[in-house]
């Protein structure tokens, strides 16, 4: 007899689950209020048989104390330690710590027999030996006695711990990477990061970043959830100290899981919890590179268990923070290294103008004198005179030097003044030449000059065009010893070229790259000399790009050296302003001379006087340091203008004689020129001359402000008081009518330059501290034209006092065709200085080069007291710098904006490119990404925007500019060529080369160098940034999916879940399939209303209670309706759509109902389609009807099932309709794929062109579900096999003649693979599939042994020619772990 | 407890006209061993035997791979050394087919039923 029958126990009431239902016999019944299970009332017997053959958690308490009992499911799911002592004890004891909160709902339930409902209630059990946060969804409904008295209630109760918790993870994860903004600063990085972590005191109850300093000290960098000052967060931990962290192993990057126990720790905040947390993690925050930058202390949930699940998630948080970190310092150490080249770049500008100008005064003051010494032909003896001359000599060197150097600087500062005239180019060249040719003759080298005439004007600038050519001729003849020189000049096209050629020594192949670059002197140790600079070659090329032109350089070594200039003829290239329409001829300047001088002293055994070649000595004074003419204690200048050569005769001997420096005119206007060219102490003008007389060129001289000042004495030969007023009237200072003693002539004229010297002490001050005035000065008169100007105007925008008056529109002003804004806004300001009283305003102008300039101008009205005249004062002062730095950050801010509205790297550098295009009004912009891959390929990833191009439509030139960038230093610009700029930078995938081509010829400016550099840099860090998302983007899909379905598929299912594209949210969507108790399965695809957490959370409770519903009861229809009261009182759960389906899978019969939701769709395998459109009622929550239709389908054998929601059919502008008809076709033309790929293809071919405006969650399943058997490697293993895939190939539909074959060929795989599993392993296992496709079956037969390729007897190979008589495609893999034997047949 | 079937029954009756040996069910490598012992036996009765003559009736064999097609073609092949005539019974698919398939029919050629057997006389191949 057994114990059970001992008992009196009826076999039946627990024999429903053998193992509960033993532990429940187990129990002393007796001792409880309910007594002996053979007196139990009927009622109680059905309640614990439902309850234990019910594999749906659930529990039970009945009688007067409420006696427990749970089901397998229930002590699995929750009960944890507490069984199997909790069985038959009072509920309240079992459940003693939560009997607070559910105490109260079960005494509801007994007293209103009505049931509860709660959904994610947050419950503390001890049911692990600690307190664990759990969150269930039960309900708890009444048990009634055989009487029908309620006495007990039954929880049906699923657990959803996991998924809120789940979720309230990933939200924090997702918000921890949702940062719009681009962050900048690593503080700003973890105060976003430590602010969202705050969000969640759940699972973080408190946070600290620590970040170590160069001693290795750790030094709180942010924190959440705890305050500050608490003696758990130091501002600093030591590094060897035993500080309250870790601190050393964290920098040897180590994780640390902590047990906050002990006084340091007392105190801890408890986060949203009761309790302070009891263990922490300390992990390293572990930057690119592996090195640890600092730690992360997370304060652990204490009512969480610690496994990997929660230790991964502060591992993702801490990853999140590292990357924030690693971003904002490789900004910050980018954003450095523009600021410092910028710097650097200023600096040397800067340093080059001082020395230079340093230079040229006390130069200019050594040689005059020299020169003057070295004219005197006695009281010299020949060694002073030899010492004279090598002062000489040297000093013309260090002028050429200086002067070269003030020339980079001009150009480097865009202040270059050319003066663009056409000349005969060829004359112009031979012209210099000649001036080398003795210094080449003595050199014993031949000088072949061939220039023959040009029949178009060549635009040059007469002094820079003589650099250039000097220099070439000096550099020829200081590295060749035997051969010739040559000067040639050709047309060439629309080019006049110009070669400067030698037999020298050459330039090795290695220095070529670097010929040009400046202060790079190319070591040679045969040359005529080790002096110079390392620039004259750089100053050429620099010259001749300001001219629009190019310079080559061919050479060989021990062969030679050519230099080709090629010039456009025409000044179509050149800034308008610059070109002036005719040329004059002239002589050779002094420029000459020190490039002779130098070259002859490198011709040895030659003791060359030194002497000037046909220069004037004064030329060689640099022509702007002129001193000026200070005053007293210098010869004081006179004009005279007089058409009477005896009367210029005598006034020039009586003053000459008299010491003064005399200039002679014939009429007044040579004297007006004369004066306007430079001002004389004194001019003595006739009344009556040609042209101009005496009167009209006072009165001219006194219009103009230069001239004003100037005193004139007027002779005439006219008596009288009337002529002395006219005389007066016009402005004369002093009136002599002739005939007049000499004595007289000089008392008035040294009067007058006297008087003026006092009259003019004070409008001298005046100009001198308008000239020292740092910034820019003029005057306009009423008419707004231009009369005077200071230095610094000249030096700001080019345009000097030699061109006053300026009348409007200005030269300066940007030109209404190209700039037509620019021109609008220089033109209403304009306006405004006219009439307004005062202002100031900042608007671009042009400098005279044509580069763009930003200038503020500040003006004031005044009164001209001389003239009585209105006039505006203003100054104004280059603000370009500043302009700049606004662009730079707007544009930078704009560039954050596209970058962080970028989702792909691609969309991130095309939208960079159209910023850069936008910014320098280019022509075109390309952007090729330069990587390993696209080095084997050849053809680079290329971006264009502006003018379309491809990557083989490009010159090669730039192909190879832009491929050398790609290997050189990042973020450095080249704006080598002219009009064009391009940068390399840092792309997650390679190198990333920006190139952009502008529109205009204009040089490409410091302030222009610094944009692209800082953009550049802000655009490399940004494409990390993108790509960063793109991943994180992965991961909280992964997650999301991890939420969303069934932990464990079902067979045969194929499911996806895309949430929308942008933004990346949690949708409402869900699908779940369900085993239900009767091995039949229920499947669900449902669409609650909205996006966020608020949907996802609706959503999680309808997937639940949907899931407990057709468990309880597998009917679609009653779940529905279920539903539809849980719907009405769960905000916003009202208007989900729902499928509801219950397959049988072996029949392949299909119950379903729909609430409203789109028609899932079946395609069978014959190809016939057919819409699942029965059944269709009202979305969730709107109807009050208690029933709902239910509908009956049959999934004929292979016929496919997909199951969507709306996202993925519906469209704008387009009915339903039309996109089910999509996906329709689709199912059909890929019935025969496997499910899986059909998913792929479903999701990937019906995606719009953005992407999925929606989320869309989908299910498919094919009839039958594939076999799958598994089984030990015995004999007796093969019957039963074969009955199993017998009754399969039937649900697939096979007819009798096809399922023998399948059957005999299967047989013979599965008895090879037996015969494999005995030979290799005797516990070895087989394992059979076989799926159906609408038109055929696959079978795949593996075991773990090796094939053994039947070679011996006739007999072994009859198996496999069965298989391959039987079957198509027969493939067998024989490898070591085991055999694979794959084959299918087609069904007709 | 269910009293397991067997998978494949053998019988032996050994007649006046020749020895015939029936089978019925599954024969797969787990189950050829009682075929073969039964058809060494029948070999060596069907030797005693006035006509040496061997039927072998596979109506009721409803499973024939490689394993049965062996221990047959094994006995024919022996009967023909020791001058006993083994003719084959099989008219149901799941026997004929494996045996077309893999051209034996020539060597077997089952016939329809055991009157034609019987009736049948050996082709000297």
């Amino acid at each position: 007899m057994t114990e059970d029958a001992e008992r009196g126990l009826p076999a039946a009431v627990f024999g429903a689950d053998p193992d509960v239902g033993r532990d429940l016999a187990q129990v002393d019944w007796a001792v409880t209020p309910l007594g002996p299970p053979s007196g139990w009332p009927l009622s109680l017997q059905t309640a614990v048989s439902i309850l234990l053959s019910s594999r749906f958690p659930m529990w039970m308490a009945w009688g007067p104390e409420l006696t427990f009992f749970c089901n397998a499911a229930y002590r699995r799911d929750t009960l944890g330690r507490k069984y199997p002592w909790a069985l038959g004890r009072p509920a309240s004891e079992v459940w003693s710590e939560i009997w607070d909160d559910i105490g109260p709902r079960i005494d509801r339930v007994l007293s209103t027999e009505q049931a509860t409902w709660d959904v994610g209630l947050l419950l503390f059990l001890e049911r692990s030996g600690y307190p664990e946060e759990t969150y269930h969804t039960f309900s708890y409904s009444p048990l009634r006695d055989d009487e029908g008295h309620v006495v007990g209630m039954l929880c049906v109760v699923s657990e959803d711990t996991q998924q809120v918790i789940g979720e309230r993870r990933m939200a924090t994860l997702r918000d921890l990477g949702s940062d719009p903004s681009v962050i900048r600063t690593e503080e700003e990085s973890l105060a976003f990061a430590h602010r969202q972590l705050g969000q969640n005191l759940r699972d973080l109850p408190f946070t600290l970043t620590y970040l170590f300093d160069e001693a290795g000290d750790a030094r709180l960098a942010g924190a959440s959830g705890i305050r500050a000052g608490h003696p758990a967060v130091p501002t600093v931990l030591p590094a060897d100290g035993a500080a309250i962290w870790p601190v050393q192993q964290a920098a040897r990057g180590e994780q640390v899981l902590l047990d906050l126990v002990g006084a340091k720790y007392s105190d801890l905040p408890t986060g949203d919890w009761p309790e302070p947390p009891v263990k922490a993690m300390v992990v390293p925050l572990i930057e690119r590179g592996g090195t640890s930058s600092g730690f992360l202390v997370a304060a652990l949930n204490r009512y969480r268990p610690i496994n990997e699940k929660n230790t991964g998630f502060v591992l993702l948080v801490a990853a999140h923070i590292a990357a924030g970190l690693g971003s904002a310092r490789s900004y910050r150490t980018q954003q450095k290294r523009a600021e410092e080249l910028a710097e650097l770049d200023r600096a040397k500008t800067r340093f080059f103008s001082n020395i230079s100008h340093e230079f040229r005064t006390p130069l200019t003051l050594i040689l005059d004198p020299v020169a003057e010494l070295r004219g005197r032909s006695s009281g010299l003896d020949d060694q002073v005179r030899e010492d004279l001359d090598v002062v000489w000599r040297n000093g013309l060197r260090l002028t050429k030097l200086v002067n070269t150097l003030l020339d980079f600087s001009r150009i480097e500062a865009g202040r270059a003044q050319a003066r663009y005239e056409p000349v005969e180019l060829s004359a112009v060249t031979t012209e210099l030449a000649s001036v080398f040719r003795s210094a080449v003759d003595r050199a014993g080298l031949d000088f072949v000059v061939d220039c023959p005439a040009l029949d178009e004007p060549v635009y040059v600038d007469r002094d820079m065009w003589e650099k250039v050519v000097l220099n070439l001729l000096s550099n020829a003849l200081k590295f060749t010893f035997d051969g010739s020189i040559s000067v040639r000049v050709r047309r060439q096209g629309n080019d006049a070229v110009v070669t400067v050629a030698d037999t020298g020594v050459g330039v090795p192949a290695g220095e070529m790259p670097r010929l040009f670059e400046r202060f790079h002197r190319i070591e040679s140790a045969h040359a005529r000399s080790n002096e110079g600079s390392g620039i004259g070659l750089a100053l050429v090329q620099e010259l001749v790009h300001l001219h629009g032109g190019t310079i080559t350089a061919e050479s060989a070594e021990g062969a030679g050296t050519a230099f080709t200039i090629s010039l456009p003829f025409g000044s179509a290239h050149l800034p308008v302003a610059s070109v002036t329409p005719t040329g004059g001829s002239r002589a050779a300047s002094g420029v000459a001379e020190p490039y002779v001088q130098e070259a002859l002293r490198w011709i040895p055994g030659d003791d060359t006087d030194g002497r000037p070649i046909h220069v004037a000595e004064s030329a060689v004074t640099p022509d702007n340091a002129k001193l000026p003419d200070s005053g007293s204690g210098t010869t004081a200048r006179v004009l005279i203008a007089d058409d009477n050569a005896d009367m210029r005769e005598y006034l020039s001997r009586q003053l000459s004689g008299a010491g003064y420096r005399v200039d002679t005119v014939s009429d007044g206007q040579q004297a007006l020129e004369a004066v306007r060219a430079g001002l004389p102490d004194v001019v003595v003008s006739d009344v009556m001359m040609p042209r101009l007389d005496g009167l009209a060129l006072v009165s001219t001289l006194r219009a103009d402000s230069r001239t004003a000042a100037v005193p004139v004495l007027l002779l005439s030969a006219r008596a009288g008081q009337e002529a002395s007023i006219e005389g007066f009237q016009a402005g004369a200072d002093d009136y002599l009518v002739k005939p007049f003693a000499a004595a007289e002539l000089l008392a008035r004229v040294r009067a007058n330059i006297e008087l003026a010297r006092l009259r003019n002490h004070h409008a001298r001050w005046r100009t001198a501290l308008v000239d020292s005035l740092q910034e820019a000065f003029f005057v306009c008169d009423d008419n707004g034209a231009v009369i005077e100007v200071n230095a610094a105007f000249t030096d700001i925008i080019g345009y000097g006092s030699d061109g006053l008056p300026y009348h409007l529109p200005f030269a300066w002003w940007p030109s209404p065709d190209t700039d037509p804004e620019a021109y609008r806004q220089v033109e209403s300001a304009f306006a405004e200085l006219l009439t307004e009283e005062h202002g100031n305003f900042t608007v671009p102008v042009n400098h005279r080069d044509g580069h763009r300039l930003w200038v503020t101008v500040s003006f004031n009205h005044a009164t001209d007291p001389e003239t009585g005249h209105r006039v505006t004062v203003g100054t104004f002062r280059d603000v370009t710098a500043e302009h700049y730095t606004v662009q730079r950050e707007s544009a930078l801010a704009s560039l954050n904006q596209q970058l962080a509205q970028a989702d792909t790297l691609d969309d991130a550098v095309r939208a960079a490119a159209e910023e850069l295009r936008k910014l320098w009004r280019a022509h075109r912009v390309v952007a090729v990404t330069l990587s390993p891959a696209s080095a084997e390929t050849g053809a680079p990833q290329f971006i264009c925007v502006g003018e379309p191009s491809q990557w083989s439509h490009l010159p090669p030139r730039t192909q190879q500019m832009i491929r050398s960038l790609g290997e050189g230093d990042l973020l450095t610009p080249d704006t080598a060529q002219p009009g064009m700029a391009a940068i390399a930078l840092q792309h997650p995938r390679g190198v990333l080369v920006l190139h952009i081509e502008l529109t205009e010829r204009r040089p490409f400016t410091a302030e222009d160098h610094m944009l692209l550099t800082v953009l550049a840099g802000r655009l490399g860090q940004g494409l990390q940034r993108v790509h960063q998302l793109d991943q994180q983007r992965e991961t909280a899909l992964a997650l999301q999916n991890a939420i969303l379905g069934p932990a464990k598929l079902p067979n045969g299912f194929a499911v996806r879940y895309q949430p929308a594209t942008r933004p990346l949210q949690v949708g409402g969507d869900w699908y779940d399939v369900v085993d239900l108790d009767d091995g039949r399965i229920a499947l669900i695809v449902g669409d609650c209303v909205g996006h966020g957490l608020a949907a996802a959370t609706v959503m999680g409770q309808l997937r639940s209670a949907c899931r407990a519903l057709l468990l309880e009861n597998p009917s679609p229809c009653a779940a529905l309706v279920a539903m539809d009261q849980f719907a009405t009182r769960l905000p916003g759960a009202r208007c989900t759509t729902a499928f509801c389906a219950v397959l049988s899978p072996d029949t392949g019969e299909l119950v379903y109902s729909s609430a409203g939701h789109p028609p899932p769709i079946m395609v069978l395998a014959d190809g016939t389609t057919k819409l699942l459109d029965g059944a269709r009622a009202t979305p969730l929550g709107l109807s009050f009807d208690r029933s709902r239709p239910e509908y009956r389908e049959t999934l004929s054998p292979r016929a496919t099932l997909l199951l969507y929601t709306d996202g993925l059919v519906e469209r704008r502008r387009e009915p339903l309709d039309a996109g089910i008809a999509r996906a329709v076709d689709l199912v059909q033309q890929n019935r025969d794929s496997a499910l899986d790929d059909l998913a792929m293809q479903v999701m990937s071919r019906l995606a719009p062109g953005g992407g999925y405006q929606d989320d869309v969650a989908l299910l498919l399943y094919r009839q039958p579900a594939p076999l799958e058997v598994e089984f030990p490697a015995e004999a007796s293993q093969l019957a039963p096999t074969r009955a199993a895939l017998k009754g399969w190939l039937s649900q697939a539909g096979m007819d009798a003649d096809q399922t023998l074959k399948v059957l005999i060929a299967t047989g013979e795989a599965l008895a090879n693979a037996i015969e494999h599993g005995h030979r290799a392993l005797m516990e070895g296992t087989i394992s059979l599939r076989a799926t159906a496709f609408a038109g055929r079956v696959d079978v795949t037969v593996v075991d773990a042994g090796s094939w053994k390729t039947p070679v011996s007897a006739a007999h072994r190979g009859r198996g496999i020619a069965l298989m391959r008589a039987l079957m198509q495609d027969v493939i067998i893999q024989p490898r070591a772990s085991g055999t694979t034997v794959h084959m299918h047949t087609r069904i007709a | 407890v269910i009293r397991r079937v067997a998978l494949l029954e053998v019988k032996q009756d050994v007649r006046d006209v020749a020895v015939i040996v029936s089978a019925g069910g599954e024969i797969d490598s787990g189950t050829v061993d009682t075929l073969v012992s039964h058809l060494e036996s029948a070999l060596e009765a069907a030797s005693d035997h006035p006509n040496r003559v061997l039927v072998l009736e596979l109506a009721d064999v409803t499973y024939f791979g490689s394993a049965g097609l062996n221990a047959v073609l094994g006995c024919y092949e022996r009967g023909r050394s020791g001058g006993i005539s083994v003719r084959l019974v099989a008219s149901n698919a799941e026997v004929t087919m494996p045996i077309e398939v893999t051209k034996l029919d020539n060597v077997l050629r089952p016939y329809r039923t055991v009157t034609d057997a019987l009736d049948g006389t050996d082709e000297q191949r």
